[in-house]
């Protein structure tokens, strides 16, 4: 059995392998996401990799058929559950492989429903030029026997096959120790043998959904090559292009990515569950106890329901203007533990409003439009990605420099979004911005899991209070 | 359901062609006493009421912020200007009862010397009435609804209260120890929720608070003397009829120019709107300072002065947080329990008139929205904030706001779902609006930092929509004579906050009963 890190505790699970020099944490961000968004994730750190540093087989057979087996013992009793098999670069190709053992009714597999691919290595022999093996094999084939050289090629390798975008320090720490704690006999292994095995055949045509994801700047395993050489190998695929994205986006884009995959599941007649879906015993019994009326009650509850899963799909927004909102939404109110963008989402759809808005702003629907397209249009222009690539750090910036009036198009602000029709001033940038902050802080707040998390219990108020002053307490006060 | 509920069954009904003696727009502050006197004087008359009627508010409320927008004002208003107000929750109700029912029912009356502002400091306005001349009213007002109130009030020994005070809760507590420790005034308010049983001849006997503290999300048992179980039930039992759903939209006129007939739509519970006539001898709008001018505006009627929509005016409703050792819980008891004059007119103050400070208690989705917008958090020190909330309690002040010609509601060129042209607002605090804002922010910080407040805060806020079809004794600037009658249209009455020539430092709902009675008798006597 494979060393793996586990994410999330409930919902559809989705097996993830790593890319070469990395091991199972290259899927530590993403995983978390998924985790809190109701999905399993384990990630498995293959023979030679993380972990697994002293195992070997390190051909396309002993790998796939040591995540078989490790799947198989971690399926042990829910094997007619759903799940996903996932992989990025190396690992997809072993994903491949193992989703046809799946397919061809592998004992403790069944239940597979679909693949999950980031800029996999297609199961046919890897379109890689003879100089860049050799050049990898050259930096990273053996140590230099110097620890800070051996960090510094590794450094150069992770930047190499970084896109538009640095890493976040600490992401690129960790892939720099993957680099540097991997067993450099896989290394050579999968460049000199198992990238060069040919899997087509056996992989066939799997009679399953997949999602594949790659980086618009990247080199060899882009958008074209994988609609040319892994999408044919799916029934019912989509290759999903990530702008200025290199060949790392789990570690790049982990928000997105999770966004896609999450997605994916719903595609798949998947529910995520919402972790705020879900109250505590104190609370739960308050609410159901004669303390609270029969309308509140209903009130209180159906909002649970509502907001129970991660599965709404944008009705006024596009796909990718709902990713960018959920994204916000996440650095506004951090794990809320629901899906506070889609309840807002519903709201737009609906047309229902609150009575009022800026005059300055156009009608809530186009203003949020214009909103995230102005967000994106100030992170392309710092960071020339879209907002929803960036880090949760260099989402926080902007969200200052809007509140303080700072993006917008026009002379004034530093971050000059030129002058398009589809993006604010400052000024109007920062009344958008307060809107969105109420909004979301309205939406979290009303919710009976925040109730919970703040020990708020005024709804409980059939025969209403008595102990009113400070010091004070009612009985089912703690 | 409640009295009014019970009553509707039997409530008499007028034919649409049939030109009964007045037909009232709004069921507010303004309408319903209006209603209730005329119907009790034997006049026909017809109320039209543009949202739904909630017949059983203890089945009807639940105690959800959320779920309360069915009592807020939701068609959409555009504000605009440098102070640009909230509306919706924040200023205005929709329903049986109008505004009253998410009404904060916070009933200081005016000081005298507001009514004469321009007289005194040669800024604002003067009402064409005195205090005298609102004073039996108030009384009346207070008797009818109840009002609870200290046995002595700090700022005017003569007056009584009719029931003693709701119980001071945790931000009035604090409010009390701050100001006392500043050597300030401060006392149990008067506010119009019932702190003992209470019964009147005109209406059943209503019960008394029993601490909720959701007050702006509907009264469930009746002690808010929201309109709905006070001045309703007396209008509906003297013969007035109530139609709710019913969005008024345009006037006829005969010949002379009065009003004999009013246009509205009828939604209908299938969802779809009819239109509809009612014909009438005269026409009392009473739809507040938004929807009033709205109307007319509309319609082009009653504006020879120019002044409809002029003058808008929301309070300087700055308030000051702070995070306490201990729980405060300040959703529990009547959201303001203690209030102070003494700021009316503060010494060596740098602008004209003054403000009433008052103790605050939200409720936390309320509260959560101020944060996030005014304090300017998000993120994890949003979240984190958030999570004090049962330590945090509220001070705030209700400041007043001078007329100006800067200040004005129009038509925007976007249409609603009635096909009105939804209002624009413009609204910028001038020199005297940011020197109350800031006196009353030190005051303020100033007392919760005596009652030994953390992380004290201070969040800008408007209250309140005042103005717009002010009153007065000329024709030339003014829409309505000193008893609301229209100096345009003979027939044609308003009284609602739209009439205020200037703000007051207190919360309007109280002066509009009073205006409301003053106006019907000057009908009734006509």
């Amino acid at each position: 059995m494979l060393p793996y890190r586990s994410y999330g505790d409930h919902g559809p699970l989705l097996v993830l392998l790593h890319w070469l020099t990395g091991s199972g944490l290259a899927w530590h961000e993403a995983g978390k996401i998924l985790g809190e968004r109701g999905a399993q994730c384990i990630a498995i750190d293959l023979p030679g990799f993380g972990d697994a540093n002293s195992i070997s087989g390190y051909d396309m057979r002993a790998m796939s058929t040591a995540v078989v087996e490790t799947v198989r013992k971690l399926r042990s009793g829910t094997t007619e559950a759903p799940w996903l098999m996932g992989g990025h670069s190396m690992g997809g190709k072993v994903a491949a492989a193992v989703a046809r053992e799946a397919i061809n009714g592998a004992d403790g597999l069944s239940g597979l429903r679909g693949a999950v691919l980031v800029s996999p290595s297609p199961p046919c022999p890897e379109p890689m030029q003879e100089s860049k093996r050799a050049e990898m094999l050259k930096q990273l084939g053996e140590s230099t026997g110097d620890a800070d050289h051996d960090r510094e090629l590794a450094g150069k390798f992770i930047d190499d096959n970084t896109g538009k975008l640095p890493l976040r320090t600490e992401v690129r720490e960790r892939a720099v120790t993957d680099v540097l704690s991997m067993n450099r006999t896989a290394f050579r292994a999968w460049l000199e043998q198992g990238s060069k095995e040919d899997w087509s055949e056996r992989v066939g045509r799997l009679p399953l959904p997949a999602i594949i994801l790659a980086g618009t700047e990247e080199a060899a395993l882009g958008p074209d090559v994988q609609r040319e050489k892994t999408l044919p190998h799916f029934i019912d695929g989509d290759v999903i292009a990530l702008e200025g994205c290199g060949h790392l986006a789990p570690l790049e884009r982990p928000f997105e990515v999770a966004e896609h995959i999450c997605s994916f599941m719903n595609s798949l007649g998947l529910s995520l569950k919402a972790q705020a879906g879900e109250l505590g015993q104190t609370f739960a019994s308050l609410l159901e106890s004669n303390r609270v009326s029969a309308q509140t009650r209903s009130v209180m509850e159906s909002r649970m329901l509502s907001a129970a899963t991660w599965d709404y799909k944008s009705k006024a927004l596009s796909d990718t203007e709902f990713r960018t909102m959920r994204a916000l939404a996440e650095r506004v109110v951090p794990h809320a533990g629901f899906d506070v963008a889609g309840s807002i989402e519903q709201r737009l759809a609906n047309g229902t409003g609150d009575g009022w808005r800026f005059a300055t702003l156009p009608p809530d629907a186009e203003a949020w439009r214009k909103g995230l397209a102005s967000l994106d249009a100030a992170a392309e222009r710092e960071f020339l990605v879209p907002f929803v690539a960036l880090h949760p750090e260099q989402q926080d910036d902007l969200l200052r420099k809007a509140s303080g009036g700072e993006i917008g198009k026009g002379l004034l602000g530093s971050v000059h979004i030129g002058d398009s029709a589809d993006a604010y001033s400052g000024s109007e940038m920062k009344q958008w911005f307060e809107e969105v902050r109420g909004e979301l802080a309205k939406c979290y707040m009303a919710h009976p899991s925040t109730m919970e998390r703040v020990g708020f219990t005024g709804f409980a108020d059939e025969g209403g209070f008595t102990q009113i002053q400070i010091g004070q307490r009612e009985e089912f006060e703690r | 359901m409640n009295e009014l509920g019970r009553l509707r069954s039997t409530m008499r009904r007028f034919r649409e062609d049939e030109s009964v003696d007045a037909v009232v727009i709004g069921t507010g502050a303004g309408g319903a006493p209006i209603l209730a006197t005329l119907a009790a004087a034997g006049l026909s008359v017809v109320a039209l009421e543009a949202g739904p009627w909630f017949t059983s508010p203890a089945d009807d409320f639940a105690t959800d912020e959320l779920d309360a927008s069915k009592i807020y004002w939701t068609d959409e208003r555009l504000s605009g200007g440098d102070t640009p107000e909230a509306f919706g929750g924040n200023t205005s109700g929709t329903g049986v009862g109008g505004s009253t029912l998410h009404w904060g029912a916070f009933t200081p009356r005016t000081d005298r010397r507001d009514l004469k502002l321009k007289s005194e400091s040669g800024d604002g306005s003067d009402w064409p009435l005195t205090y005298d001349d609102l004073l039996p009213y108030y009384e009346r007002v207070e008797r009818f609804l109840g009002v609870s109130g200290p046995a002595s009030y700090p700022w005017d020994p003569t007056r009584k209260y009719p029931t003693p005070p709701v119980p001071v809760n945790g931000p009035g507590e604090l409010m009390m120890r701050g100001f006392k420790a500043l050597g300030m005034r401060a006392a149990e308010a008067p506010v119009a929720a019932l702190s003992v049983d209470y019964a009147t001849p005109e209406y059943a006997e209503r019960k008394a608070c029993v601490n909720r503290g959701f007050c702006h999300q509907g009264c469930r048992n009746g002690a808010k003397a929201s309109m709905d179980v006070t001045y309703l039930p007396w209008a509906v039992r003297s013969g007035a009829e109530i139609r709710p759903g019913c969005f008024v939209t345009g006037f006829e006129q005969d010949t002379t120019g009065r009003l004999n007939a009013v246009i509205y739509r009828e939604q209908t519970d299938d969802g779809r709107a009819t239109e509809r006539r009612q014909k009438c001898r005269a026409v009392f709008l009473c739809a507040g300072a938004i929807e009033t001018p709205r109307l007319l505006l509309h319609t082009g009627l009653a504006n020879g002065s120019g002044q409809v929509g002029r003058n808008y005016m929301g309070h300087v409703a700055t308030q000051v947080w702070g995070t306490f050792d201990q729980p405060v819980r300040m959703n529990k008891g009547f959201p303001a329990t203690v209030i102070s004059e003494d700021s009316l007119r503060p010494a060596k103050a740098d602008f004209a008139g003054g403000y009433l400070v008052q103790s605050l208690g939200v409720v936390p989705v309320t509260w959560a929205q101020s944060v996030a917008r005014s304090r300017g958090l998000f993120g994890e020190d949003l979240v984190r904030y958030l999570a004090d909330y049962n330590y945090v309690a509220g001070i705030g002040i209700n400041g007043e706001c001078l007329p100006s010609a800067r200040n004005y509601l129009e038509l925007s060129r976007e249409k609603d779902a009635n096909g009105l042209p939804k209002p624009l607002i413009h609204f910028s605090y001038g020199k005297n609006e940011l020197a109350i804002a800031d006196h009353g922010a030190k005051l303020m910080t100033q007392a919760w930092q005596a009652a030994e407040a953390k992380d004290i805060w201070r969040c800008e806020r408007t209250a309140h929509t005042i103005g717009t079809c002010r009153m007065g004794e000329s024709p030339e600037n003014s829409v309505v004579n000193a008893f609301g009658c229209s100096h345009d249209i003979a027939n044609l009455w308003i009284c609602d906050n739209s009439v205020f020539p200037s703000s007051l430092a207190a919360n309007p709902a109280l002066t509009i009963m009073c205006l409301a009675l003053r106006t019907a008798e000057a009908f009734l006597k006509s």
